[in-house]
């Protein structure tokens, strides 16, 4: 008697969990082919998806770009207007890059500019296209114990935090934000360390957090701030200095490392990111949640002489680079 | 040391949830004299050795004691069927229940040494508990009763693993022991050979109930019960 | 970025065992912190969880079935969860965040201490349940006393108890989730083996991540085998107690 009940228990259990199995896998399906349905149902331009012989592209990025929420508010247009569908991985910018040389991404979305070239350098990637870019901000305490507030330019900020001793965290993780710090610091001609120098070794949300708790300044890219919650402890207290820029680049994987990657959809992705629809869209993101951009496009004559320009000489891409920079910035300024 | 007294079970029952394993009434036994508990599988017999050693509390009735000792002041052992040895050495396995007694260790050693000669076990003293068959095993448990003055001696089939050389000699140790300390011995046997050698008086249980009690001969060759009839019916095959 | 050329998990692991090796190196320093955080989380979590197992094993009393389903739920509590109900107790608007513990050593301890406590004392119930009632008819039918029976008891289940602070400084040397969010993953303060290793990994050092991975594994199995020979000598029990009165143990079936 009470085994059969036993039993029945079991057989329960096994088919509740089946069941479970079961709808959590029809869901899954269910949610994608419903994305594509709509794209395909709006679509009027959508172009001939039979043509396309794999619809699925694999971006790896980096945790800042993937905070920023950037990437899923383009998604729907994108596969609306191609008919690919792209597969974010985010992780931070070293392992972001190693996706592309491990052949686990078609396309990389990344700023680091140094490890960007050092990764075309060595022919993992096509070519470098630098298409968007932002601001890195000091954020700290509102009260503003190194009185950094009025410095003109980052290294100075730095400096002040250096002599003042107060906290300051960093990512230590070797990310193009960490990179930029580091930069910062040698601008600065300060060699950070000591007990007021905190090595997180963490992404850009978790820095922010330990700097809101022990109320220390840090570097981090301005769309991350602004979606973390660690706004309410922290400010902006340098923002939009010259040296404080962040250049976003695109690299679509080299097909003769890896034959298997998706090169035509990694063009695809490209080239819609440096199109019209995509610049209206970038400059439309965060304007209404924080009243400002996010993100800003290098003007498309600049980003193609750069991209043209890159393939010979990574110094002249990043000449086209600062002289984009200051035009947007003045710009947007105006 | 020998208090004369005798223990009377009074409507003693034990209920596992809805089911009655123990019903026992009208039972008396007196110090000095050794009984055989004798019955099917699930008539009762542990259940009653625990209820009556209180390692385990009835359902309701009682176990009431008369004579020139209060009942609190009684001392019983109580062997489980399925008896802990524990992992460190056999003579601590002894020694220690007097120790917690406070007898001083050295005198502690010396009477569980004798006590574990009693049952053949004294090559043992250093061998760790964990180590031993299962007949042994019996064998260092019931030595662990026997180094004490006991009043009442509670035993749930304690030669149940042993060879036939090993019963023999441990029932001669317990004849011996209840000579000496005059205590009251009951012995919980699935064996009616067994009861004959050791009891002069056998308490027959069925269903929890006591269908038979008087004079071992008597009840294991003549049972007057139908339940007795049936137990004994497979013994003489 | 390390070198983008395909490095070998050899070369990096002969690299991490020489690091290993080299007093005042950052992967030394990682080590002997990993160790210190899973030594004092095991100590305390057994030193709380197997006194209140032992208990919840061997009495009886109403609710203990709630007991041990909240306890065996509590044993599958997520780390990140622990973490983060330590890390909103110790942060700085927290109840206690006027200590200023959190990214310590002690916040890392305390997030472990409350993941590892319940499977300490969720085992150990079950450990002792299993031969309690056996153990307390043998000691009881003896007469001896209730701290001889604990005694008794706690041997009979030594090679358990062994285990289950096996299990607990296991889980404490490859926790991260926890220990990320309220350690914080400081260089020299509260960087331990598994941040160093999702660290390495984000930054994309893959080889040397998987090197540090096998370097733990090695710290573990060392450690573990020391205990386990020190396990296996372990004796009796001696301890004694004189009572009150000196003979056997009273007749039951008293209560009416």
């Amino acid at each position: 008697m009470k085994n059969t009940k036993f039993k029945v228990l079991l057989a329960a259990v096994f088919a509740a969990m089946f069941a479970l199995f079961m709808v959590a896998c029809s869901s899954g399906s269910g949610s994608a082919s419903s994305a594509s349905a709509s794209a395909s149902s709006e679509s009027a331009s959508a172009s001939s998806s039979a043509a396309i012989e794999n619809p699925v592209i694999r971006i790896s990025t980096t945790t800042s770009v993937n905070d920023s929420g950037l990437l899923p508010y383009l998604q729907p247009y994108f596969e609306e207007a191609t008919g690919y569908q792209w597969e974010v991985t985010s992780a931070g910018t070293g392992a972001a890059i190693k996706k592309g040389e491990t052949g686990d991404a078609d396309a990389l979305l990344v700023h680091a500019k140094a490890s960007e070239e050092e990764f075309i350098e060595s022919g993992y990637g096509i070519e470098r296209i630098p298409f968007m870019y932002n601001y890195f901000v000091i954020v700290g305490p509102a009260d503003d114990p190194a009185g950094i507030k009025d410095c003109a330019t980052a290294a100075e900020a730095f400096k002040k935090i250096a002599d003042s001793g107060a906290t300051f965290v960093s990512r230590g993780d070797d990310s193009g934000t960490n990179k930029k710090e580091l930069q910062i610091w040698e601008a600065a001609g300060v060699t950070p360390e000591g007990d007021w120098y905190v090595n997180a070794g963490a992404g850009m949300g978790a820095t922010l957090t330990q700097a809101a708790e022990r109320q220390g300044y840090t570097l981090s890219d301005k769309g991350t701030f602004l979606s973390n919650d660690a706004k309410d402890q922290l400010q902006i207290l340098l923002g939009e200095s010259d040296d404080m820029k962040n250049t976003y680049s695109m690299i679509a994987i080299n097909p003769e490392k890896w034959p298997d990657t998706n090169i035509a959809g990694a063009n695809a992705f490209i080239e819609w990111m440096t199109g019209e629809q995509a610049a209206q869209l970038i400059a439309e993101y965060g304007v209404a949640e924080y009243g400002e951009p996010l993100f800003f496009l290098i003007e498309a004559s600049d980003s193609a002489a750069s991209a043209s320009a890159s393939a010979e000489a990574s110094s002249a891409s990043a000449s086209a680079e600062a002289s984009s920079a200051s035009a947007s910035a003045s710009s947007a300024a105006a | 040391m020998s208090a004369r007294f005798s223990i009377t079970v009074n409507s003693l029952r034990k209920d596992y949830g809805k089911r009655t394993v123990l019903d026992a009434d009208g039972l008396t036994i007196e110090s000095g004299r050794a009984y055989a508990l004798v019955g099917p599988n699930g008539s009762g017999k542990s259940t009653f050795l625990k209820v009556l050693s209180g390692v385990m509390d009835q359902t309701s009735g009682s176990v009431d004691v008369s004579g020139d000792v209060e009942r609190d002041a009684l001392a019983v052992g109580y062997m489980p069927q399925k008896s802990y040895v524990f992992g460190f050495s056999v003579l601590k396995n002894v020694s220690m229940v007097l120790e917690d007694r406070g007898v001083n260790r050295e005198e502690a050693q010396t009477r569980a040494l004798k006590a574990l000669s009693e049952v053949g076990m004294e090559t043992f003293a250093e061998t760790r508990g964990s180590g031993l068959s299962g007949g042994e095993a019996q064998r260092v448990a019931l030595a662990r009763m026997l180094v004490q003055d006991l009043d009442v001696l509670l035993l749930d089939e304690p030669t149940a693993s042993m060879d036939i050389a090993g019963t023999l000699l441990v029932e001669e140790a317990l004849e011996r022991y209840r000579e000496r300390t005059g205590c009251l011995l009951v012995v919980a046997t699935h064996a009616p050979s067994q009861a004959r050698r050791i009891a002069a008086d056998t308490v027959m249980l069925a269903l929890g109930r006591i269908v038979e009690f008087g004079p071992t001969e008597r009840v294991l060759s003549n049972p007057e019960s139908p339940e007795g009839q049936e137990f004994l019916s497979y013994w003489s095959v | 970025m390390k070198s983008p050329r395909p490095c070998s998990v050899m070369d990096e692991l002969i690299q991490a065992f020489t690091l290993m090796f080299t007093p005042g190196s950052e992967l030394s320093q990682i080590i002997l912190l990993t160790l210190q955080m899973s030594a004092f989380s095991t100590v305390i979590s057994t030193v709380i969880g197997v006194p209140l197992g032992v208990c919840i094993g061997l009495y009886r009393f109403p609710g203990k079935r709630l007991v041990m389903r909240i306890l065996n739920t509590l044993m599958g509590l997520p780390p990140v969860l622990a973490g983060l109900v330590v890390f909103f107790i110790l942060s700085r608007s927290g109840p206690l965040g006027s200590l200023r513990l959190l990214y310590t050593l002690p916040a890392m301890v305390t997030a472990q201490v409350v993941l590892i406590t319940p499977i300490v004392c969720g085992l150990s119930a079950t450990a002792i349940s299993s031969v309690a009632p056996l153990v307390h008819e043998t000691a009881h039918g003896m007469g001896l006393t209730r701290r001889r029976e604990l005694l008794c008891l706690l041997f009979e289940c030594r090679s358990q108890l062994v285990s289950i602070l096996f299990v607990a400084f296991g889980r404490s040397i490859g926790e991260v989730g926890a220990v990320m969010l309220v350690g914080g993953n400081v260089q020299y303060k509260t960087r331990v083996m598994t941040t160093a290793i999702m660290l390495e990994t984000n930054m994309g050092h893959f080889e040397y991540a998987v090197a540090l991975g096998v370097a733990l594994l090695v710290v573990s199995f060392v450690i573990n085998s020391i205990a386990l020979t020190l396990q296996e000598r372990t004796s009796a029990p001696e301890a004694g107690g004189a009572r009150s009165h000196t003979r056997g143990g009273k007749l039951g079936g008293g209560t009416l």
